[in-house]
């Protein structure tokens, strides 16, 4: 349904700031698919690519069989589209926004109606359609964003962050509900940059950094993938001079490189999650007389798992 | 596209910031008139070219003076206003994910962004003509004169905002305000009669030293294109314009219409061809 080939967006003139470098996956028909990334990666620029209303740079992007970067008036009509922070009417109810934008889309009044009350009945908004929407919980906003993507009934949706500001629970709920609207074929493809919302929901999922990406990975492949990560990042405050602090952090093992430092008494280190242990990292420190302000959970740093999954694959 | 115009007019009309401008525009306008009126520019202009020495007929001072170097204010304005709007609220990026044509989201937006500006335009330009009116017996006012008062400044008003959402492409909002100033400078310099009416005004010189003649110049500045289009509506005692026989003549009533068309399609082109802007 959707098909990425060496996909490359830079902004600016000749080289440029590369946002994409040359991405490719596929997307069946019917599937929710994931892109995983941290802020920056690329996944924002990677829909609106699809969405036609960016040009790539080179490289092929198509959805349902129509090029996105030729036919781009045909796009409004195969793809629903829901941006990271969706437009907020202050002074709108929920049913007038949606007969907005139903209007704004060329409905026709005859069917204009049917539509809205299909969505506002799929989602369970009947209760709210009247209230102010800045007065509505995220959770039912987020919906109405959901059902104004819908409203022309597209095959493909595009959703850019559909978690954002959710709970968790919402967030199950919503996903029983991506599921329900691929049941009839429709496929999804949304972003985030956190693994734990995507997993509950997606059946295959790539990951972005820096613009590249590794492949499309089965959800539990990648999860292993993660949970055997050997490149994590600890933060460490110390008390004492940064040089005698080093060298005694350099005796901890599990610590592979010392990094710069955060601030005058933070320094970060870049661990193997598998063999460091913070207890014993406190306690070389304490023996070397260096005292301890903290030690923050370790962090796997996405780039490096990326990183090493894209050389795993080249090799 | 009209859901979109509306949509455009209602936010445009009641941003605070538009209302803020829009007032000051407005009094700057109305002040002028008054003070036009009061230093010697009121009562019935003379037979001659008022361009050459005379210095009668408010209307005239009002004309080639201060309507030309206001109305680039509004459209600049409410372009920027809009430009960051939809930055901010991802509206527009919204809007062209719809199934409609680019061309069709775009033209409702600039005519509802059009139309807020024509709104303060129409209500500016009505209230300095009258207070010319009222201020100075004998001005030859006729409501034919005072619909092409504020046709014209309508159409002017049009044609700059279509310059500047079609820049607004190729800028980001803050570097679309950055530029509205030279931009405004720089139009009324190449034909720098409005300028100079207004230093004159502002010194109480009750004389106007240049003529307006036109010449092909004219068809990139505002004055030009302002009194090209408002020339063939003032009767011939008010000489708006010296030497009407002239093959640049000829064509300059249509300038404006000619710049409205043209940017316009460029702007829905480029709307088109790059959504998020050319950057």
């Amino acid at each position: 349904m959707l098909q990425i080939v060496n996909l490359v967006k830079r902004f600016g003139r000749g080289e440029g700031l590369p946002a994409l470098r040359g991405i490719s996956f596929r997307v069946e028909a019917g599937e929710i698919f994931g892109v995983l990334g941290a802020d920056g990666a690329g996944k924002t620029t990677l829909l609106r690519i699809l969405t036609g209303l960016l040009l790539p740079t080179s490289g092929q992007a198509t959805v349902a069989g129509v090029d996105v970067a030729i036919h781009r008036n045909r796009l409004g009509e195969i793809i629903g589209y829901m941006p990271q922070t969706p437009p907020m009417p202050h002074d709108m109810t929920l049913g007038g926004y949606l007969e907005f934008w139903a209007r704004v889309a060329g409905m026709p009044r005859g069917t204009r109606r049917e539509t809205i009350d299909r969505w506002v009945g799929f989602f369970g908004l009947g209760e709210h359609v009247s209230m102010r929407v800045p007065d509505c919980i995220t959770y039912v906003q987020r919906q109405m964003y959901l059902a104004v993507s819908l409203l022309s009934d597209p095959p493909v949706l595009l959703l850019d962050e559909p978690m954002s500001g959710l709970s968790i629970l919402e967030w199950d709920h919503l996903s029983v509900k991506l599921r329900t609207l691929t049941e009839g074929g429709r496929t999804i493809l949304l972003t985030s940059p956190k693994l734990a919302t995507l997993r509950r929901v997606c059946s295959r999922i790539v990951t972005l950094a820096d613009g590249r990406a590794t492949s499309a990975y089965e959800t539990p492949v990648l999860l292993k993938a993660l949970g055997e990560a050997r490149h994590a990042r600890v933060f460490i405050e110390a008390d004492g001079p940064r040089p005698s602090v080093v060298a005694a952090l350099r005796e901890v093992p599990g610590i592979l490189e010392i990094g710069g430092s955060e601030s005058a008494l933070t320094l970060t280190a870049f661990i193997d999650p598998a063999t460091f242990d913070a207890e014993k990292a406190r306690q070389v420190l304490h023996e070397a007389g260096i005292g301890i302000r903290s030690i923050r959970e370790p962090e796997i740093i996405l780039g490096d798992v990326v990183r090493t999954l894209v050389r795993g694959e080249s090799s | 596209m009209i859901t979109l115009a509306f949509a455009y007019f209602r936010s445009t009309v009641t941003s605070v910031r538009f209302l803020i401008v829009s007032i000051v525009v407005g009094l700057i306008a109305a002040l002028s008139s008054w003070r036009l009126v009061a230093f010697g520019f009121g009562g019935s202009p003379g037979s001659s070219s008022v361009w050459t020495l005379s210095a009668d007929g408010a209307l005239v001072a009002l004309a080639a003076g201060f309507v030309p170097l206001l109305l680039p204010i509004l459209p600049t304005a409410a372009a920027y206003y809009a430009a960051k709007r939809d930055a901010e609220t991802a509206f527009l990026e919204s809007a062209l994910t719809q199934p409609v044509p680019r061309w069709s989201l775009g033209l409702g937006r600039f005519a509802g962004l059009a139309l807020a500006i024509a709104l303060v335009h129409v209500v500016a330009t009505t209230v300095s003509v009258l207070v010319i009116y009222v201020g100075a017996a004998g001005t030859p006012l006729t409501i034919g004169l005072v619909t092409a008062f504020v046709a014209v400044a309508v159409l002017i008003g049009t044609v700059y905002l279509a310059l500047a959402v079609w820049l607004a492409v190729f800028l980001r909002p803050r570097h679309l305000s950055l530029l509205s100033v030279p931009l405004w400078v720089g139009m009324n310099a190449i034909e720098p009669t409005a300028l100079l009416m207004t230093v004159q005004a502002l010194l109480i010189v009750p004389e106007q030293l240049l003529t307006f003649g036109t010449t092909w110049v004219d068809f990139l500045s505002v004055t030009g294109l302002y009194l090209g289009a408002l020339a063939p509506a003032v009767p011939e005692q008010l000489a708006f314009v010296t030497g009407r026989d002239t093959v640049a003549y000829a064509g300059i009533p249509y300038g404006a219409g000619v710049w409205l068309v043209l940017l316009l399609f460029l702007h829905l082109l480029f709307l088109s061809l790059f959504p998020l802007g050319k950057r």
